[in-house]
């Protein structure tokens, strides 16, 4: 089996766990969800599972008009790109939204110690 | 850069015509035969079939060779046009390098599908596959070695295709020595104008990307618009692309030139958007032909994934469309691969996945359970006022499962094994102690039990019904019309030949004959037996709808 890890798990994984950790941790840059997603990639293949990242701009602009209620980008065609988290929205609320459509191994993988660590050193 | 080509050039011997079905006659140079035409890579296009519409219209064998061919033809109009209308614009005192760029986009047009994956566009979204080589995009960067393209094709608002950036690649790999300007070989291909044009001749330049990759009328849109129409026999529009490439020509009165289309081009112009909505919602959207990509798509994993010949790398890479070729697991060598190679390759598999079966034998297909996205709104929609909570709650589950099997890389099948892996994510989820915020809400939320119910639901439905539990779901968005999109409207129409006329904006001037719509989404089942007559249809469409009622 081979996961396939869009841009949606990765931007709500790195919110949930950053704002969890402070509440004015609010965006997240594409530098930083690229790092985060080669981490958590890494920690499927080590438990033998085969994890693949779709990250094609293609992907993150549909991801973003898909869901312009609670996130907007800031300067969206730059490499410096960031994901915003709209105001009102919380840890919580993400969860609701997404954790549903997300395989457990993914869930897991985002929240593990060592892709956190990627997240939080990027 | 040529002019048109006469009789004499036929005659002496310097240019070749081509019968083809569509234009009658196809003239190129000659010297192109030997430097592009002939050679190994372009005639890999001959075993690259254009669309995956042969299982609902057979005679729908075109394949990429032809429309190249179509392009470079209609490409060669079009710039016979922007000649003329520069030459009335700048008289003698065309920018410097013109022909260059005139001769450039000529050869883009010609080579923009030189990279193209087997089956298409189903097998190119692993050329982006994020492994650990270099992505394309790097390397086209790096190939066309100009900061300003790669400035550009980083911060465009819209990325090129992946067979877009291959194409350009392959292109000025193997064909260096013909393509005068490198840079503009790679944005005519992709689509990556210049974001802040330096003088005339970039402006000029736009005006070339625009014609060959645009998001609404360039030349590669309206060869596959006519051409898959005469393959299918859809004849009910009609597209007079000599009245519309005619009337191309330069417009901006006191700015830089910007491409317009001529009074007398309106009413083409609206037979393709019409060509392309009728192509769009009742060709490419038939659930027969949604099936046949999602075929194509889950044997190209396979295969994809059974013949790497390292984790570094799959079959659909730059190497395996070479000459030199690459190195499978299997010790075989991929050399020019084509759609023939993935089908050999597939029939290697040791352990088949049921899409190489299916594909191969077309009796072990599933067949779509309702035909059309109107029969879909009838049955599911039409009676939504009184029960729309119940619909809603339907589709958002139908949503969130098929976007959970993507992320499982499961397949879109819904059988017992989908059950019995929802069925243990549950249990896991139970039994694991720590749960991270994502994992209690997965666990506590109603989104995993929602899908769950609803696959129960399926399940308990055939088995009383006595048919195989085993489906495919398959999703799209909406068919929403091209007189919708934005970009439409801001074409530019002139109403003069005179130069240095005012032009106008389509929006103002084409009434749009429909409403913009809301994307919601259109989902399809699959059966084996949905294809005979007593098959439960309604009695399955009640028993989705009363899910969450």
């Amino acid at each position: 089996m081979c996961y396939y890890i869009g841009i949606e798990s990765l931007v709500v994984g790195a919110l949930v766990e950053m704002l969890q950790r402070d509440e004015s941790q609010r965006s997240v840059s594409y530098a930083t969800i690229e790092k985060y997603g080669n981490a958590v990639v890494k920690v499927l293949e080590d438990q033998n599972e085969e994890a693949v990242l779709v990250l094609s701009r293609a992907n993150t602009r549909g991801f973003i008009m898909d869901c312009s209620d609670i996130f907007h980008v800031e300067d969206p065609d730059s490499p410096d790109g960031r994901i915003v988290l709209r105001e009102g929205v919380g840890p919580r609320e993400l969860a609701r939204r997404f954790a549903g459509r997300m395989p457990l191994a993914i869930i897991n993988a985002l929240a593990d110690e060592r892709s956190v660590r990627a997240l939080l050193a990027a | 850069m040529r002019g048109p080509v006469s009789l004499g050039d036929v005659a002496t011997g310097t240019v070749k015509r081509i019968k083809d079905p569509v234009y009658g006659y196809i003239e190129l140079p000659r010297s192109l035969f030997d430097s592009v035409v002939d050679t190994a890579e372009f005639q890999r296009l001959r075993r690259i079939v254009q669309t995956s519409y042969a299982p609902l219209y057979p005679s729908a064998l075109h394949n990429r060779f032809v429309h190249s061919l179509g392009v470079y033809h209609l490409g060669s109009m079009a710039a016979a046009a922007l000649v003329r209308s520069a030459t009335g614009r700048y008289g003698e005192k065309a920018p410097q390098g013109w022909k260059d760029s005139l001769e450039t986009f000529r050869l883009a047009c010609l080579l923009h599908d030189v990279g193209h994956a087997p089956f298409s566009h189903t097998g190119e979204d692993f050329y982006r596959e994020k492994g650990h080589r270099p992505s394309i995009d790097d390397e086209l960067k790096e190939v066309v070695g100009d900061p300003r393209f790669s400035r550009d094709a980083s911060a465009a608002a819209k990325e090129a295709a992946p067979h877009e950036v291959m194409s350009a690649l392959v292109g000025l790999e193997r064909y260096a020595s013909v393509i005068p300007d490198r840079a503009l070989f790679a944005r005519c291909i992709t689509g990556y104008k210049h974001a802040h044009p330096r003088g005339e001749r970039e402006y000029l330049e736009n005006v070339l990307i625009e014609l060959l990759n645009s998001s609404t009328i360039d030349v590669d849109k309206l060869d596959y618009l006519i051409r898959d129409a005469y393959v299918i026999g859809f004849d009910s529009i009609v597209i007079d692309y000599v009245r519309l490439l005619r009337g191309i020509s330069l417009t901006g009165r006191e700015g830089h030139p910007v491409i317009a289309f001529h009074k007398s081009a309106l009413s083409v112009l609206e037979n393709v958007v019409y060509a392309r909505d009728l192509e769009k919602e009742w060709v490419q959207s038939h659930p027969v032909i949604l099936y046949e990509q999602y075929l194509i798509q889950r044997m190209a994993a396979v295969v994809n994934a059974a013949l790497r010949s390292d984790g570094d790398l799959g079959v659909f890479c730059k190497q395996a469309l070479t000459v030199s070729g690459i190195r499978l697991a299997s010790g075989q060598t991929l050399r020019r691969m084509s759609d023939d190679d993935i089908i050999y390759l597939a029939k290697q598999v040791q352990e088949p996945d049921e899409s190489i079966t299916e594909y191969l034998d077309r009796g072990k297909r599933r067949h779509p359970i309702w035909k059309s996205e109107a029969e879909f709104r009838a049955l599911f929609c039409l009676e939504a006022a009184e029960n729309q909570e119940a619909i809603d709650a339907l589709a958002a589950a139908l949503e969130g499962l098929s976007e959970y099997l993507d992320a499982k890389g499961l397949g879109r099948v819904i059988n017992v094994k989908t059950l019995e892996t929802i069925e243990s994510e549950m249990r896991a989820l139970e039994e694991q102690d720590a749960k991270s915020l994502l994992a209690k809400e997965r666990d506590e939320g109603r989104d995993l039990q929602d899908q769950h119910h609803l696959l129960r639901a399926l399940h308990d439905f055939s088995e009383r019904r006595e048919i195989e539990f085993d489906y495919v779901l398959l999703d799209q968005k909406s068919f929403k019309s091209g007189f919708e999109s934005g970009d439409l409207g801001s074409l530019k129409v002139v109403f003069s030949d005179r130069a240095g006329e005012p032009s106008y904006l389509l929006k103002g001037l084409l009434p749009s004959t429909r409403l913009a719509g809301e994307s919601q989404r259109v989902f399809y089942l699959f059966h084996h037996d949905a294809s005979q007559g007593d098959f439960p249809k309604k009695e399955l469409v009640d028993c989705l709808k009363s899910v969450f009622a």
